[in-house]
């Protein structure tokens, strides 16, 4: 294992598929010494691009619930079915809107403010400062803040999905006269447990894309403060494009083939 | 945090004694395009020195510098730091050796997002297992010997320049380098803070044999340091050594391009204004 | 890093042999830290064979020094090599310890007080 390590860290260049070899020597290195993996950096971190993004994630995810209620009752009430607006809120939520509506809340909060705070660093020399120092960026700079959206991503997703449902809820109970024990029961036991994994799934590999976009375009910065403005629209842009592409490829998979 | 496969000072590790090569530099090329900024550099560094880097804007200091600490590859050519070619090392190689030297960046290069004592803790932090409160103690000494004593809980954007400069200083020389390089350390400070930081850079060489390569124009505090010194030419003689030797062989040196950059003149064989005639035809077009 | 540990005159002498550097003086750091402990009256560090001294090996030396005067103990460096003198004069630390140029006169230094 050390040598595959050694070996990821003697790769030279900046490219993206260099940073994501870079991320996962460190990961490897840190299953034999977690030290490597900064805790404490990456408990920050968490803190910084997860939990700070919780408000905006609940009230985005609590529309969504809203709209998806609503939308639905115009339709499916005329088919007499508003009995099955439970089932599509939950399905919809737990396989497709959730991990995507909090994915691009999360690049346009998080994403971007990673792209910014590498770049300005970049910028401010800092960068060249750490691997003079034998300090490798990737390890104290990347990985943490990769580690933290990995572990916050899937987590902001359950709970959208939770105020999601809740939305969904107010809208049932509110204007069209549903109990909530039926809401629930419905909303709970349609979907099945692989519906929310398929979800957790898609927001794992999210993550995984808006957190390398973000920091390859940081770290790639060139030509001071423009230089960074330009490196956070590409990261944003850039995040959203493959997070759209990857769910289309994603739901074809599980669709078609699992 | 300890980088885990190796610590300071372990390994084979020849110790250099005073007038050893600790650096040599062999025709030593960079080349952006067609424009050569750095052209056949070749000199050799030997320990204990004080050696300065001079030139014009452009003339490619920073960039020889960048090459000697292995943050740019260069075209062809070779560097020898401590006896190993550094431009054959892949970066886990290269960081073995970047731990035996410090780097002193023109512009302090801090850590916006760290304090001003955990700037200088960092590699300390990072490469040892020294316990914390002694890295405290490290702290308190580099600090007071940049004259910036009582600033460990500054952020750096709360630091005038001229004061990031010197925690940039600080930070060099938290692990005892045995090389420190500084890019234009005295450039921005004020007199009495030069005087200072050429002290300080002095103290490294001639008392703890340590060696510095520093790139500098501030003439007087080239001729303050300096053991020997090392001019580049920029203009038509971009890129080329124009002269290297001691302070006293620089002055007497008669190469009107290096005296109009000692004395610091306007008018001289430094191509910064056009002549009359080239002037006017670049003015008026060329009819 | 070598230490030898003789009594001598009521001074506890440790003989410091090798480089102190970056990952030695956690060891030092440990030896003076028991002596500390111990309350060690009177110590002397001599440095005959100790050729170069980084900062985090001065640093553990205040560490000592500090917590040795909070009970009055006595600190001495003695044979101090030129880079270690140096070392020493660059943090102006040399008015804090008791420096003395050869062993006997540190311990009747040590002793006597």
């Amino acid at each position: 294992m050390k040598f595959v390590v050694n070996a990821l860290r003697r790769v030279e260049g900046d490219g993206y598929v260099t940073l994501n070899a870079r991320i996962y020597s460190f990961l490897l290195w840190g299953l034999t010494n977690p030290r490597v993996l900064s805790p404490s950096l990456t408990l920050r971190q968490m803190i910084r691009i997860g939990v700070e993004a919780l408000p905006m994630a609940s009230l985005v995810a609590l529309s969504v619930g809203f709209i998806l209620a609503m939308q639905s009752s115009t339709e499916l009430g005329k088919l007499g079915a508003n009995a099955f607006i439970p089932d599509l809120v939950s399905l919809s939520l737990l396989r497709e809107l959730g991990p995507l509506l909090i994915a691009i809340i999360v690049v346009g909060r998080s994403g971007s403010a990673v792209a910014a705070e590498l770049g300005t660093m970049k910028v401010n020399e800092e960068i060249e400062a750490l691997k003079v120092m034998a300090i490798s960026p990737t390890r104290i700079l990347v990985v943490p803040r990769y580690l933290a959206l990995m572990i916050m991503l899937p987590i902001l997703t359950v709970f959208g999905n939770c105020v999601g449902l809740a939305g969904g809820w107010a809208v049932c109970i509110g204007t069209l006269d549903m109990t909530s024990s039926f809401y629930i029961t419905h909303a709970v036991q349609r979907p099945e447990l692989w519906d929310l994994y398929s979800g957790l799934i898609k927001s794992v590999v999210f993550a995984h894309l808006i957190i390398t976009i973000a920091c390859y375009q940081g770290l790639g910065v060139t030509g001071g403060a423009e230089g960074v403005g330009r490196a956070t629209t590409a990261s944003v842009v850039y995040s959203i494009l493959w997070i759209i592409i990857a769910d289309a490829a994603l739901t074809g998979l599980f669709f078609f083939v699992l | 945090m300890r980088e885990a496969p190796r610590k300071i000072g372990s390994g084979p590790k020849k110790i250099f004694k005073a007038g050893e090569i600790i650096l040599e530099v062999r025709d030593l090329v960079q080349a952006f395009g067609d424009r050569r900024v750095l052209d056949n550099i070749s000199f050799q560094v030997r320990a204990g020195e004080t050696f300065v880097i001079m030139g014009g804007s452009g003339c490619g200091k920073t960039t020889l510098l960048r090459c000697l600490i292995g943050a740019q590859k260069p075209t062809s050519g070779s560097i020898h730091l401590f006896g190993e070619d550094i431009t054959r090392m892949d970066p886990f190689e290269l960081d073995r050796i970047r731990l035996r030297f410090g780097m002193n960046f023109q512009f302090g290069a801090l850590f916006q997002s760290l304090t001003v004592g955990e700037n200088i803790a960092l590699p300390l932090r990072h490469h040892s297992d020294v316990d914390s409160s002694i890295i405290e103690m490290i702290v308190k000494m580099k600090l007071e010997l940049v004259g910036l004593t009582g600033f460990e809980n500054f952020m750096p954007s709360e630091l005038s320049g001229g004061m990031r400069k010197r925690v940039g200083l600080a930070r060099a020389l938290a692990l005892d380098p045995e090389i420190l390089f500084s890019d234009e350390p005295t450039s921005g400070l004020d007199p009495v803070m030069t005087a200072v930081v050429d002290q300080l850079t002095l103290d490294s060489t001639r008392k703890i044999g340590a060696t510095a390569v520093v790139v500098s124009h501030d003439m007087t505090s080239v001729f303050r340091i300096a053991t020997r010194i090392l001019m580049l030419g920029n203009g038509p003689r971009q890129g080329q050594i124009v002269a290297e030797g001691t302070p006293e062989e620089i002055r007497k040196n008669p190469d009107p391009f290096l005296q109009q950059f000692v004395r610091g003149e306007a008018d001289g064989p430094i191509p910064l204004r056009m002549a009359q005639d080239e002037y006017l035809k670049h003015l008026l077009g060329d009819g | 890093m070598e230490i030898v540990e003789k009594t001598e005159r009521e001074v506890l002498v440790l003989a410091v042999k090798g480089e102190i550097d970056l990952h030695v003086s956690p060891a030092l750091r440990a030896v003076l830290k028991a002596k500390a402990q111990a309350k060690t009256p009177r110590l002397l560090l001599n440095f005959a064979e100790v050729a170069y001294i980084d900062s985090s090996g001065l640093a553990t030396l205040i560490e000592y020094y500090q917590s040795a005067r909070a009970y009055q103990g006595r600190f001495g460096l003695c044979n101090l090599g030129l880079s270690v003198r140096s070392s020493i004069e660059l943090v102006r630390l040399t008015e804090v310890f008791s420096i003395f140029s050869n062993e006997a006169e540190a311990l009747k230094a040590l002793a006597t007080s």
